[in-house]
Order: C-alpha cells, then sequence, then structure tokens
C-alpha cells in the first residue's frame, strides 16, 4: 500500500537517476561505465592509430607525446601503439562480457524455471548440477573445455565464458519463481485458461527481472576477470587480438623495464570491475523495496 | 490513571516538509476500562499505540504528552518508557505465531521475560511461568512449556503471547488486533480472556480492531479514528446508539450482521497523510458534507444532548445501530433440477512432508472428507467453516487445481478437469475464481486493462479493438472508470482491485463463480461493496455462486443455501434461514454464538452497569 506513496509522474527511470545523483561514489561509477561502453563502442574511430602496426625502432617506448611519436601509454615490445591496443581491447573484452553476462542469464533463468516448473526430480537433479558447478572453480572447467577444443575459436570461447555464473541464475530464478508461484497471480493465469508459457514469460519473467538485473550487475565483473584471467594464460583472446587479459600477460615480462605495458590495461580492468560492483550494490539496494523503505 | 494521552501528535520529517500522520489525539484510559480503537486500515490506530509505547521509529517526531501510570514518558522523558514497557505497559500484536521467537520454547521464552522484568531467579519464574500459562488458559501448561511456538494453534500462540505481556504484572495493556487473525470461536474464547483479566487485575486496556462487532463486545468505551484523528469518542452504548458523526454511522451501516440485510458502505477510502484536506479529511467521501467541512477543521466537541464527544460541523440524526435495517426478504430462487457442480463422496489427500521429492517419504493428510455438495443453476451456496476446515481444498476441487482421491466432482454431468490439461481451457470458460486477496491475484507489474484483457487474449475473442471495449464494459460492470485500465495494481485500493478480479473473472462470461473469502482481506467499509456487486450480478447475469467465508453474517442477504464445514466433512447443509434460525448441528450453534454482533451486547453492558453503581 506504501507504494502508493511513491512520487507520481515520475518514471522508475528517473527515481533511480534520481538517487544516483545523491551519491558521488556511484556517480563516479556509473560516469566511468559509461566511458567505457562509449570507448568499447567508438572503438576503431577513438584510436589514435592502427592497433597492428608495428614499429620495430620504436620498441617499448615510454608514454610521451612528442613529436618524434605520439604515444599516449608507450609501445609494447613490437613498437605496437599501447593507447590503440588498450581501445581495442578495451572492446573485445566488454564484447565477450556483455555477451556472456546475458547468454549466462539466459542459460541459467530456462535452466530455473525448468527446475520450478517441473519440481521433483527434475529439479533435485538441477539443484545437484548446481551445487556441483558451486563448488568447482570455473576456470578449472574452462581449462578443461578448452584443452579439448583447441584455443582460438572466439564464438566457443564467448559461450564458455557465458556458462560462468549459470548456477547463480539457476538458484535466484528458482527460488522467486517458487515464491512468485505461490504469489497467486500465477494460478489466476492458469485458471483463466492460460498456459505454462503465458505464465512464466508474460508474468512471472517482469516480476523477477529486478533480481535478474541485479544478478547480472554482480556476474558481470566476474566475466570480465574470467574473461581476462583466460586470456592472461593464454588459452583466452588471441593473439593479434587484443584483449585485457592478454595485454597484461605481455606486460607481465617487461615488468621491471616497461612498466607501463601491464600498468594501463591493470587500472582500466580494476576501475571498470570496481564500478560494476558499485553499481551493482547500488541497484541491488534500489530495486529491493525493504532496504529502500528502511534507507 | 494507567494511560493519559493529551495533544499527542506524530509527524514523519521527510524532504519537502512533515508528513502528519497522528494529531491532536487525546485519550484517558482509567484502571480495569477498556477502550477500543476502531477505524479503517490507514486511520492511525496502530500507531496510536506505538508511539504511546515509544516504539516508532527515530525519523518519527512525536509531539504532545503520553502519561503511562502518571508518568511521562514522551519528550525529555523518552528513556523512561524503556524500563516502563513490560512492567508498567504491555503490548500484544495481530500475529501471535510472528511475534514469538520460533527457535525458543514457549517455557524459555517466559521464563526469560519473568526473570528480567521481576528479577526473580531461573527457578521462582519457572513457576511463575507455569501459573501464567494456566491462568491464559492453555491446556496441559507442562507439555506446552516444552514446545516451540509452530507447535501451537493460533489461537494457542496468542494466549502465550497474553502470558508474556502479563509477567511484568503492567497495569496497561494495548492490544493490536488480537483476534483479528483467528477463527470466530477462537476470537470469542481470546476475548473472554481479555475480559477476565481486566476484571482480576484491573487494568486498563487499549483494544485495536477494525471489527466494530468485536469492538462493541469488548470495549466500555469506543474512540472512532480517521486520518489520524479522533473523530468520535463516547460510552459504548452511547455510540452504538447516538453516534452523530457520519463516518461512525458509515461504519456502523457496513458492519453485517446475522440479521442479515443490506450491506452499506462508505464510498472513497482514507487518504494517505500526503493527501489529506485541509479541513475535515472525512469531507470528500461525507454524504453530510457542508461547504465549511472543507475549510474548517471541526473540534472534538461534546455532544449537546449525550455524553459523546464528536469533531463534525453537520452531524447526523442519531440512529440506533440495532434498528438500522430490517430484514430483508431474500429472492427466492427454484432450485433447479440438474446440478451445475456436484460433489459426490468427494475426498482430496495431501501429502505431508515431501514436495514429490524421490528421495523421502510422505504421509497423507485427509483435507476432504467424503463430502456431498450440489449446486444448482443460478444458485448461490455458501461454504462456511474454520480455517482448516477444508473449505479453500473443495474451491481447488471444484476448479480442477486439485483431483479428487476419491469420489468424483462433476461440472454440467462431466468430472472437472485438471488445470493444464486441453479440457481444461474450456472449462475455465464456464467456472471461475474470485480469490482471497486480489493483491497476490493480480499481476503487479501488470497495468488493471491488460489484465482484465488476459483471458480474452488467451482464449483469442475478439480483435484487438474488440477487446479493449469489452474490458471498458467489464471495468462498467464492476462500477470503476475507464481511467482505472492504465493504472498498475498498486495504485489503487483494495476494494477496487477486488472488483478488479471480480471484472477478470467475468470477461468470459462464465455459469459459475467461487469465491474464495472475497472479503476478508479488505476493509469492513468496502466488504458490503463486493457483496451488493456480486448480489446485482447474480441478478443480471443469472450467476451460479460458490460462497466460502468463515464469515456469517456478511453470506445471510447473499446466499440461498449454507453448507457447514467441520474437519473435512459437511456437518450441515440446509436453506439458509433454516441455518440461522434452526441450525440442527452443535458446530453450527457454536459458529453462530461466536459470531461477534451489534446487537449481542447484553453482557458487557450489565457490567458496566455494575462499574457505575
Amino acid at each position: 500500500m506504501s507504494d502508493a506513496t511513491a512520487p507520481a509522474g515520475r518514471g522508475p527511470l528517473a527515481t533511480l537517476l534520481a538517487s544516483a545523483a545523491k551519491s558521488p561514489l556511484v556517480l563516479l561509477a556509473l560516469i566511468w561505465l559509461l566511458f567505457i561502453l562509449i570507448v568499447a563502442i567508438f572503438a576503431p574511430w577513438v584510436a589514435p592509430m592502427d592497433y597492428q602496426e608495428i614499429d620495430l625502432l620504436a620498441r617499448l617506448a615510454p608514454p610521451s607525446w612528442s613529436a618524434r611519436g605520439f604515444h599516449l601509454l608507450g609501445t609494447d615490445h613490437l613498437g605496437r601503439d599501447l593507447a590503440s591496443r588498450l581501445v581495442m581491447a578495451v572492446q573485445l573484452s566488454m564484447l565477450v562480457a556483455i555477451f556472456g553476462t546475458v547468454i549466462g542469464a539466459i542459460i541459467g533463468v530456462t535452466i530455473g524455471f525448468v527446475a520450478a516448473r517441473f519440481r521433483g526430480w527434475v529439479d533435485d537433479l538441477v539443484m545437484v548440477f548446481v551445487d556441483f558447478q558451486a563448488s568447482m572453480p570455473f576456470v578449472i572447467i574452462a581449462l578443461a573445455v578448452l584443452a579439448v577444443t583447441g584455443t582460438g575459436n572466439m564464438l566457443l570461447f564467448i559461450l564458455l565464458i557465458g556458462f560462468q555464473g549459470w548456477e547463480k541464475y539457476a538458484r535466484i530464478t528458482r527460488g522467486m519463481t517458487l515464491s512468485a508461484v505461490n504469489h497467486g497471480y500465477a494460478l489466476s493465469v492458469r485458471l483463466l485458461g492460460g498456459g505454462t508459457l503465458r505464465v512464466y514469460l508474460r508474468h512471472i519473467l517482469p516480476n523477477i527481472f529486478a533480481g535478474l538485473i541485479v544478478q547480472m550487475s554482480i556476474n558481470f565483473p566476474e566475466t570480465v576477470i574470467l574473461e581476462t584471467s583466460m586470456s592472461f594464460l593464454g588459452v583466452g583472446i588471441q593473439p593479434p587480438n587484443a584483449s585485457l587479459g592478454n595485454l597484461l600477460s605481455y606486460g607481465r615480462d617487461y615488468l621491471l623495464n616497461a612498466w607501463w605495458i601491464a600498468v594501463a590495461p591493470g587500472v582500466v580492468i580494476f576501475l571498470t570491475t570496481l564500478s560494476m560492483s558499485i553499481v551493482g550494490d547500488w541497484l541491488r539496494d534500489e530495486l529491493d523495496p525493504v532496504t529502500r523503505r528502511s534507507a | 490513571m494507567p494511560l493519559s494521552v493529551s495533544g499527542l501528535g506524530v509527524t514523519i520529517e521527510q524532504e519537502g516538509g512533515h508528513l502528519p500522520i497522528l494529531q491532536d489525539i487525546d485519550l484517558d484510559v482509567a484502571a480495569g476500562r477498556i477502550v477500543g480503537l476502531v477505524g479503517e486500515s490507514g486511520s492511525g490506530k496502530s500507531v496510536f499505540c506505538l508511539a504511546s509505547m515509544g516504539l516508532l521509529p527515530e525519523r518519527w517526531r512525536t509531539d504532545g504528552t503520553v502519561a503511562i501510570n502518571g508518568k511521562t514518558v514522551t519528550g525529555r522523558a523518552r528513556r523512561t518508557i524503556e524500563e516502563a514497557r513490560g512492567r508498567e505497559a504491555a503490548m500484544i500484536f495481530q500475529d501471535a505465531g510472528a511475534s514469538l521467537n520460533p527457535i525458543a520454547t514457549i517455557g524459555g521464552q517466559l521464563v526469560d521475560t519473568i526473570r528480567r522484568l521481576r528479577d526473580v531467579r531461573t527457578g521462582e519464574a519457572t513457576e511463575i511461568a507455569m501459573e501464567l500459562l494456566e491462568h491464559v488458559g492453555i491446556p496441559e501448561p507442562q507439555r506446552r512449556f516444552r514446545e516451540y511456538p509452530f507447535q501451537l494453534s493460533g489461537g494457542q500462540n496468542q494466549r502465550v503471547l497474553i502470558a508474556l505481556a502479563l509477567a511484568g504484572r503492567p497495569r496497561l495493556l494495548f492490544a493490536d488486533e488480537p483476534t483479528t487473525a483467528l477463527d470466530v470461536t477462537v476470537q470469542a474464547q481470546i476475548l473472554d480472556l481479555i475480559g477476565r483479566l481486566r476484571d482480576e487485575t484491573d487494568m486498563g486496556v487499549v483494544f485495536v480492531s477494525h471489527d466494530l462487532g468485536v469492538i462493541a463486545n469488548i470495549c466500555d468505551e469506543i474512540a472512532v479514528m480517521y486520518a489520524g484523528r479522533i473523530v468520535e469518542y463516547g460510552p459504548t452504548e452511547a455510540i452504538l446508539r447516538s453516534a452523530v458523526h457520519p463516518y461512525t454511522q458509515g461504519l456502523i451501516k457496513s458492519m453485517p450482521t446475522k440479521r442479515g440485510g443490506r450491506l452499506h458502505s462508505i464510498g472513497g477510502r482514507v487518504p494517505l497523510p500526503a493527501e489529506r484536506p485541509a479541513g475535515c479529511a472525512f469531507a470528500p467521501r461525507c454524504p453530510r458534507r457542508l461547504d465549511k467541512c472543507s475549510e474548517d477543521l471541526p473540534a472534538l466537541l461534546r455532544d449537546d444532548a449525550g455524553p459523546t464527544l464528536r469533531a463534525c460541523h453537520n452531524p447526523a440524526e442519531p440512529v440506533p445501530a440495532a434498528v438500522a435495517e430490517p430484514v430483508a426478504a431474500r429472492e427466492a430462487v427454484p432450485r433447479a433440477g440438474d446440478a451445475l457442480m456436484q460433489l459426490t463422496g468427494a475426498s482430496c489427500d495431501y501429502r505431508i512432508g515431501a514436495h514429490g521429492s524421490f528421495l523421502s517419504g510422505h504421509t497423507l493428510f485427509r483435507a476432504v472428507d467424503q463430502i456431498d455438495l450440489d449446486l444448482g443453476e443460478g444458485e448461490a451456496v455458501a461454504l462456511i467453516g474454520e480455517s482448516g476446515s477444508g473449505k479453500s481444498t473443495v474451491a481447488k476441487l471444484a476448479l480442477g487445481v486439485e483431483a479428487p482421491s476419491d469420489g468424483t466432482v462433476l461440472f454440467d454431468g462431466e468430472p472437472v478437469p485438471p488445470v493444464g490439461s486441453a479440457a481444461h481451457r474450456a472449462f475455465a470458460r464456464s467456472v471461475q475464481l474470485v480469490p482471497q486477496s486480489p493483491f497476490l491475484a493480480t499481476d503487479p507489474r501488470m497495468r488493471i486493462g491488460d489484465q482484465i484483457r488476459e483471458p480474452l487474449d488467451i482464449h483469442g475473442e475478439g480483435r484487438a479493438g474488440e477487446r479493449r471495449d469489452r474490458v471498458r464494459a467489464l471495468l462498467d460492470t464492476v462500477g470503476l472508470p475507464d481511467e482505472l485500465a492504465r493504472r498498475f495494481p498498486h495504485e489503487v485500493s483494495g476494494g477496487q482491485l477486488q472488483r478488479v478480479v471480480i471484472a477478470r473473472a467475468l470477461a468470459l462470461e462464465p455459469r459459475l463463480l467461487i469465491c474464495d473469502e472475497p472479503t476478508s482481506a479488505l476493509d469492513v467499509s468496502v466488504q458490503g461493496q463486493i457483496i451488493e456487486l456480486l448480489k446485482t450480478l447474480r441478478g443480471q447475469r443469472g450467476l451460479s455462486l460458490l460462497f466460502i467465508t468463515h464469515d456469517l453474517r456478511i453470506i445471510r442477504s447473499l446466499c440461498d443455501r449454507v453448507a457447514v464445514m467441520h474437519a473435512g466433512q459437511i456437518v450441515e447443509y440446509a436453506d439458509t434461514d433454516d441455518v440461522f434460525e434452526r441450525p440442527h448441528h452443535a458446530y453450527t450453534r457454536d459458529l453462530l454464538a461466536a459470531v461477534p454482533d451489534l446487537a449481542t451486547r447484553a453482557a458487557p453492558a450489565a457490567r458496566s452497569a455494575e462499574l457505575a453503581s
């Protein structure tokens, strides 16, 4: 009933933004994410030069913007411009992380719906797999799969990354669905003659969406870290493509005499995942009516 | 004086100003008196109790003074309430099960409280706890002492909560809807208990309820609250016999009685604190509104003639509650030859202890035991019983949600198909449900218009434009304006939303409507609207009704026949008037006797006469 006191005439988005403006930390995080997103979308135009162009005369050059060479973040061991490589790496890493997160959500939600719909032994079986997944680091599974399939297949890699976190989606979807089914509107629709698909997609999904959004924002940084770890280990994005992980990996070899190679991608990974976590926490508080009311 | 409140106001500090919750409350509770607070939800009854006990959130500001047993507990003396709580004043709540600690035994909770409040050792506290349990009428206190709240029934938990409240021997008790969640027969026992304790300990009691019948039965004085103010106040007799405030009169007229008759209702709803109008807050809903009502706030003044106080510019003529309405003659509907819905020897078992898991076993519980029930075309049958009697399970059998474990459930000569089967789609056009809570039965994230249109979408009725017209016509049928279609469920009142649910159920033009407690989640002031709407629909459409309720009072004027359920069986099934006038079964008689009614106020009246002399 107290929902009715929400300010009328303002959409949910406007209300969200108004609350974001109150916290400088959340605002900074949102601005950083927006910046990263713009860079990722317009990467080829943002990059100062060709990210694959080799200039052996300017190898391991420190950051400089003199007439001799315009390298904002210096160059790597083949003389490639790091700023350009970083911009392209952001694009590829974000692409993998976003698709990975969405794929994970779709797979997890579907599995959660199936468990909640059929209950019984189907539910038990799904939950056994969920527990199994939760007790096993995903990196090990991913390494095992890549050992069989080989590296270099981008589509396969994105799919694999997408499976990361499915068990969390499945678990919360199952839980929220079970309570939504008991909520009564699901039964009402079924009594009207509505089928299972209508109940789950038209009614339950919109009602549990807030929870899923929060889970996605928590899962997103994990996906970024997984992709960078895989690339760092050399089984993820393969050269000459640049990803944040493999930039970091090259940087490791030159950490003593060319620190800038590792620092720039490291900072980007750190800030992006931190921002996403801050935004995720904030979203959870905002979308959960219980915490919002007591705030 | 156990409680003395003067000029109590409660405001919430927030951006853009103060939100007044309570305003200018003056109330005294003398020792040995029970003062009832009555009003619709949102009128501030519970906030009054919490404010007096110092239990409001930090951000809420309290003005005025509250004195408990002569000690001021507001303002600078705020800390005193922390010590007074339990010893000087105690409180009991609606949901006793939720107020008790689920992981501590009954005895453990009592002993802890007694040790804290009375400064005694565990041994002595145990003895006191046993005495208290016996005192509040818990059978086998030795056994209950070691049990947990979930092992006790709702009524027993409420008794334990009362025992806890008595642990510190308070002289003032706040009872916030203590019987609302209980069955009528249990409710009557708890009311008796509170009355008895009052007589024995001479404590003052503030009794909050939305049910004027309950209030009338137990209270010596009544304060009627509306939108954070007391609008009428006086001795119970005087309020019931000669209330002059239009709101009080509306509440009294909305009360269903055992004698039946047309149920009145108060249009509109209680304004939220942010939308309270200038002047009298009741003015927008008031039938006797004058121009100055919306400008001047009426003060709570003594009535010239009687012993009551009221805040009204244009008080009405007093209408005695008991004779407000003569018994209405129900139009008798001739019994049709064939039964529309027929249950023959139908039983329903539930499996307990497992949810169909292959890892664990289960036991069977028979919720409905071989019942026979038939309902003719155009007939309205009421199914009455307390919680756990199996009446909702009968609804599930009739809707195909549950399959009978034994016997048959026939609709129009055919077995009722299970929900989700192909045959059920056709069945859904003929039989629909109006469930208990409209807030649960509607999708909170879908617009009301879309929800009413949904059955038409599901069954592919008409084109998009036609469906929109049908939605408009349906809204009109249930008496709601068009513009409601664009709103979300949380943007309308409970009564309006229940009409939306009825409109959705009517969309496919069913022959039978199964109503499962359709008014119990609603305020008493709108209960009448729903009942009258169902009556009208019956008349207009020849709709058959299976009306399930625990409240005997509301069905007298609506239903042709009544089936009384007890422990999964139908113990009495007869014409409505026969059940009310000549009940055969002992259980039916108990049920009828336990119903609080404005007319059954002989005993408390005698008691207050004794007190006065």
